[in-house]
């Protein structure tokens, strides 16, 4: 009997160990380990075995067969499960290259994500951010802001007229007295940031424009000086080109500060060596600035006398074409979306 | 304004390079916009003299030239010009030289060799001749072998100053830079020459008489004149001078009139005397349609708005603009009568735009010339004419002065000059830097010294006793007063109610009442030298000479010490404000929250003009009364597609799409939130409205490797629309069927919100889009802003996320076509109640598988409830009142 134990074991592991498929253990679970296989039947003879120990010694064997058998068939069907896994997953393999599904993007206007930034700058050193019409009084546009009729800063900024009292604005100016008048009516501290559409009466080509932007700034409190005119436009400078500009103030005129300041960022090409762009001076001219004139304050119903105040100017359209390079202002209004789709 | 660098040095003493010059000169504020070479290129030609000419043998045209060249060396130089003579001096660019883009060698012409060429002015770009040889003026100081260069002036640099209007007026003058420069440097200018040789036993009041009939327009009008003179060229050193101005040499008497008004910054007029009819200038509007014919040959219209200048019989010339050409000198003229006069900038500039004759003498007068200097530069003219062009100046000037300038007397505290500007100056530093520029800084107890000793006696006299008023004095010093003793009378006036004034200010910010004896005596009590007066700090009595009219209160003179002391010398400082909390208003940051939303659904933001033409509402096909079609026109448009303010964003979104479309780019999505602009009935200003505009053609997702392509449609344009309101949280809105002329018929709806219409979407009328020339459908959008604002949350509402399991069912039905989709879901979710969380469409069908004039439906219901997991048994009632107000809605349910 043992004889015919042993070499029932060798017979099933010998099949086992050749089987191919997963579907082919299944079959020789049954037909090595079930109720009519042949381990069973030899089995069903240990009761005519002549002694106990015999029948002990033969049971023991039978199931040291049976738990041989078992964990061949164990085995093999994990080894065929991994090998058939690792033939799909083969089979599954994709080329990574190719593109990815669309998603579609879409593009705030460069001009606007400048300004925007320029808002943020201010905004986080507690600056509101106010705007106002661009149909204006000659009051709000020139007027108020100490240009009288027959100034010759009226010639400078030729106007776009609907009527002889009302006019494009042409600058953001207006916006400094409306706030004055209409928001701040008196109180102390005033720090806006206005930026808005402006127009004049140019030729347009490459760097002019009728219709162009300008972002203006106004301080109004007591004892502001032009010391910290310079520290905010610092500070604005530095947040918009990176923490290694410098800033100057030059000598200058406008109607509606005094003294006045024209500002030059430090060259953001040679970085202030001197190079084409800065004309090789190292400074590139950004705007106007200076000391709000008493003219202006008591417009906007402010006592010269108990407070000062600064105020700045520039063209956010010149921002963004030294910051990236534009080399026409009129790309910011065709709406090619082969620029736009750039930023 | 041009200034010769070789010519500055006439009138200050300094030692810096022409570069540091204009680097020094910026950084105050006088920008050296460019420092040119005044040599465009010439070496090497030198001064011959023509000692023989002949004809060329073989040429009728040429002439054959032997040239003195200087160190005993004659040439022979051949010229086609015919205005050679021989022992005439001429510029000789012998074999080696350089002329502007070539160099001289020997070349044969027709056969004859010519040892390099005569030259032309074109040729050695001093001028735009290029006839005739350049002929220089016979001149004992001219030597054959000169440098034609240093002859010429060339060897210079010139520096093109870029003024703003506060230092236009006093820098448009060699003297007015030498006062800057000098300040610079601390040095002092060098004034020109005014004295002139009078004629003994001669009066000009014998000759001529000034009459001002508009004191406004003409505030002064001085006149000499020079006897027997000689039109002819000028010497060298004056041509050389009004070249390198960037002006051309004419004659003698031209040349003087502009050398003068280039160095002192008077624009003068010379007439030949004879031609003044009566002995009579008169200074007076223009009759309306008088006739006049200016000096270069046109006969003008004038009207009340011109002012001239007349002799007994008529006008002899547009005042500060241009002379006649009756009363201009010709070679023929022998007495010179010199215009030196002081008229008003606005009317000058009208008047030169209007007959479009600009000139230097018009852009000084319009950008503005101090009365005060019109007596010095008469006599400087006149003694120049005779000494240039022969002749005797006869003795006195005519001077009328009705409406005097007299030195501005402003008043300075220190404390404020420091406070403004962020510098610690000392009050003697402050002073310094004023009395650079030519002003005179006095005490407060000095101008109460004057104001005690009361109004001075101005007689016959001008030179009265000036002792014991010090800022008296110094409005005698600072500009030249008038000598003839009525125009002297009224600049007296004048001048003391300027001091009063003072007085009244000093006393004023002193604290001190203006009462009796305009607050001298308080200004005294306040205490001698540099007053102490609270928080002013000292004050300074600063005295302005009428050359600095820009210069009339307090922060004008901050300025000046600012940008004497340097701007780089202002302290940085981080503004020390009290803090505050910054942020945008809430348009602005709506207003970004859209964009933003609309960016993040794939669209680009476009910015269009402001401005079109009107023809974009025909291109719309807009009815004649639409309320669009009521725009702003300008008064002065600069071209006509840029003449009326938009009253819609379409016109300049759909050219955009145009405009990408003609250029290959089919497949666009983009948008644009921007102002109209809509005039308001009775208003004066319009009002200008923020919209919101979209436009998608083409393809939204281009055809991929593994993904159809997704063209354009009404309904992907309406979820743009439906995007961007749940972004925003927009409560209300709803979208109705509309008749919009400008969209397609059956493609189009209203957006309603809040029960009103904002707005429309839709796909564009086929004849429109024909019409703005876009081959393919176009779906656009435009709706107010501010109804959004109005109608958004707060802030998002929560509700707690749901703990139980929810139930789905689907519901599918055949409706007739004209039953709209809204009023199956608004039926659905009236009836599904408190428990019907989701109502999703899923499909649409109609074709042939269902009967005409019907269309399937299918929708998704989503039932929850949130305190309870929902038995079939809780479910089925409310399904069925779903189903059953789909049928009472005519719907044939299909599951
Ligand atoms: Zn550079």
């Amino acid at each position: 009997m043992k004889d015919q134990l042993l070499k029932l074991r060798d017979e099933a592991l010998a099949a086992i160990a050749g089987v191919s498929d997963a579907g082919a253990i299944q079959e020789m679970r049954v037909r090595y380990l079930g109720k009519k296989s042949e381990l069973s039947r030899v089995l069903g003879g240990l009761g005519k075995l002549p002694t106990v120990e015999e029948r002990r010694a033969m049971g023991a064997l039978g199931n040291e067969i049976k738990q041989a058998i078992t964990q061949a068939l164990d085995a093999r069907e994990a080894e065929l499960a991994a090998a058939e896994l690792e033939a799909r997953l083969a089979a599954e393999r994709i080329d990574v290259t190719l593109p990815g599904a669309p998603v579609r993007r879409g593009h705030l206007h460069i001009l606007y994500q400048v300004i925007h930034r320029i808002e943020e700058i201010f905004i986080a050193m507690g600056y509101e951010v106010a705007e106002s019409r661009q149909v204006e009084t000659d009051w709000y546009n020139f007027e108020a802001l100490n240009i009288p009729k027959g100034h010759p800063a009226r010639d400078a900024q030729d106007s776009l007229f609907i009527s002889d009292e009302v006019l494009l604005r042409t600058h953001t100016s207006n916006t400094q007295i409306r706030y004055m008048l209409e928001v701040a009516k008196g109180r102390t501290p005033v720090k806006i940031i206005c930026p808005g559409r402006v127009f004049r009466r140019d030729f347009e080509d490459a760097t002019h424009a009728m219709m162009f932007h300008q972002v203006e700034g106004l301080v109004i409190d007591k004892g502001i000086t032009l010391a910290s005119l310079k520290g905010a436009l610092t500070e604005m400078a530095r947040g918009l080109f990176g923490p290694d500009v410098g800033i100057r103030l030059r000598p200058s005129y406008f109607p509606f500060t005094e003294p006045s300041a024209e500002m030059d960022i430090s060259c953001i090409f040679c970085g202030g060596k001197g190079c084409r762009t800065c004309k090789g001076s190292g400074w590139i001219e950004i705007g106007g600035s200076g000391m709000v004139h008493p003219n202006v304050l008591r417009a906007g119903g402010y006592d010269p006398e108990e407070v000062s105040g600064w105020a700045f100017g520039y063209g956010p359209e010149r921002v963004a074409m030294l910051m990236y390079g534009i080399e026409d202002i009129r790309h910011f209004v065709t709406g090619d979306m082969r620029f736009l789709r750039q930023f | 304004m041009r200034v010769s660098y070789n010519w500055l040095m006439d009138y200050v003493d300094v030692d810096l390079s022409p570069q540091e010059l204009a680097e020094r000169l910026t950084a105050r504020g006088v920008v050296v916009e460019n420092l040119v070479s005044a040599n465009p290129g010439v070496e090497g030609v030198v001064v011959g003299r023509v000692v023989a000419m002949e004809r060329h043998p073989n040429a009728d045209t040429l002439w054959v030239c032997q040239v003195d060249v200087g160190g005993g060396e004659v040439l022979q130089i051949l010229t086609g010009a015919q205005n050679v003579t021989v022992g005439a001096l001429v510029p000789a660019a012998v074999p080696g030289s350089k002329l502007p883009g070539m160099t001289m060698g020997v070349k044969k012409l027709r056969g004859l060799d010519s040892h390099g060429m005569l030259c032309s002015e074109a040729e050695l770009k001093v001028g735009d001749d290029e006839d005739g040889i350049l002929i220089l003026p016979p001149e004992e100081d001219l030597e054959p072998g000169m440098d034609i260069a240093e002859v010429l002036g060339l060897n210079d640099w010139i520096l093109e100053l870029d003024l703003t209007a506060n230092y236009a007026a006093h820098c448009q003058s060699m003297v007015g830079v030498a006062q800057e420069v000098a300040a610079l440097v601390g040095g002092e200018v060098i004034a020109p020459e005014t004295y002139t040789e009078d004629a003994p036993d001669t009066d000009v009041n014998d000759l001529i008489s000034i009459q001002i009939d508009t004191p406004d327009l003409c505030s002064r009008y001085v006149a000499r004149v020079v006897r027997g003179v000689k039109i002819g060229p000028s010497p060298q050193w004056l041509q050389a001078r009004v070249r390198a101005a960037g002006m051309r040499p004419i004659n003698n008497i031209v040349d003087i009139a502009n050398f003068v008004m280039l160095e002192m910054g008077q624009p003068l007029h010379t007439f030949d005397y004879q031609k003044i009819r009566g002995q009579k200038i008169i200074v007076r509007r223009a009759h309306s349609g008088e006739r006049f014919t200016t000096l270069d040959g046109q006969e003008r219209v004038l009207d009340e708005n011109v002012l001239v200048i007349a002799d007994a019989e008529g006008p002899v010339a547009l005042a500060g603009v241009m002379g006649g050409e009756d009363s201009e000198v010709t070679d023929e003229t022998v007495d010179i009568l010199i215009e030196s006069a002081h008229f008003d900038n606005i009317n000058n500039r009208r008047t030169s735009l209007r007959y479009n004759l600009p000139s230097e003498a018009s852009k000084r007068f319009t950008k503005g010339v101090d009365p005060s200097g019109c007596v010095a530069a008469a006599d400087r003219a006149a003694q120049l004419i005779a000494e240039l062009a022969g002749g005797m100046v006869v003795a006195g000037h005519v001077d009328a002065y009705p409406r005097p300038t007299v030195p501005s007397v402003v008043l300075l505290r220190t404390e404020r000059a420091n406070g403004l500007t962020g510098l610690k100056l000392s009050p003697e530093r402050m002073a310094a830097h004023l009395q650079s520029l030519g002003m005179v800084v006095l005490k407060p107890a000095d101008l109460a010294a004057d104001l005690a000793l009361g109004a001075p006696e101005t007689g016959e006299e001008a030179g009265e006793d000036l002792s014991g008023r010090p800022v008296w004095t110094a409005m005698h010093q600072v500009s030249p007063v008038p000598s003839d003793p009525d125009a002297y009378r009224t600049w007296a006036e004048a001048a003391w109610a300027e001091l009063e004034a003072a007085g009244k200010r000093l006393a004023s910010l002193m604290g001190a009442g203006v009462g009796a004896g305009v607050g001298a005596g308080a200004i005294e009590g306040a205490g001698g030298g540099l007053v102490g007066a609270g928080d002013a700090g000292e004050i300074l009595v600063v005295v302005v000479p009428t050359r600095r009219s820009d210069i009339a209160i307090e922060v004008d003179l901050i300025e000046e010490i600012a940008r004497c002391e340097g701007y780089d010398q202002i302290p940085l400082e981080l503004p020390v404000l009290p803090s505050t909390r910054g942020g945008r208003t809430r348009q602005g940051e709506v207003k970004l929250a859209a964009r933003r939303a609309l960016a993040g659904a794939g669209l680009t933001e476009v910015l269009t003009h402001s401005l079109v033409h009107p023809r974009v509402y025909d291109l719309l096909g807009l009815p004649e009364d639409d309320p669009h079609r009521r725009f702003l026109t300008l008064a002065n448009p600069m071209y006509d597609d840029r003449s009326t303010l938009r009253t819609m964003l379409l016109p300049g979104v759909l050219d955009v799409v145009r405009y990408n479309v003609n250029r290959q780019i089919r497949d666009l999505a983009i948008f644009e939130i921007s102002h109209v602009y809509r005039p308001v009935e009775g208003e004066l200003l319009p009002e200008e409205p923020l919209m919101v505009a979209l436009a998608l053609t083409g393809n939204l997702a281009p055809l991929g490797w593994n993904s159809p392509e997704r063209p354009a449609d009404f309904f992907a344009l309406k979820g743009v629309v439906e995007h961007l309101l749940a972004e925003l949280g927009v409560q209300g809105a709803r979208f109705e069927r509309s008749e919009n002329s400008v969209l397609h018929p059956g493609r189009q709806a209203a957006l309603l919100i809040g029960g009103e219409p904002v707005g429309y979407l839709g796909e564009l009328h086929p004849t429109v889009q024909e019409r703005w020339e876009l081959p393919g459908r176009v779906y656009v959008a435009e709706f107010a802003f501010a109804p959004l604002m109005d109608a958004m949350l707060p802030q998002a509402v929560y509700r707690p996320v749901p703990r139980f399991p929810a139930v789905a069912r689907d519901v599918a039905m055949l409706v007739d076509l004209d039953l709209p989709a809204d009023r199956l879901e608004a039926a659905i979710r009236e009836a599904g109640g408190g428990l019907l969380e989701e109502v999703r469409l899923f499909d649409v069908y109609q074709g042939e598988r269902v009967a005409e004039g019907k269309r399937s439906l299918a929708y998704h219901l989503v039932y929850r409830a949130a305190d309870r997991t929902l038995t079939d048994a809780e479910l089925e009632p409310v399904h069925n009142r779903v189903r059953e107000a789909l049928k009472a809605l005519g719907a044939e349910l299909r599951s």
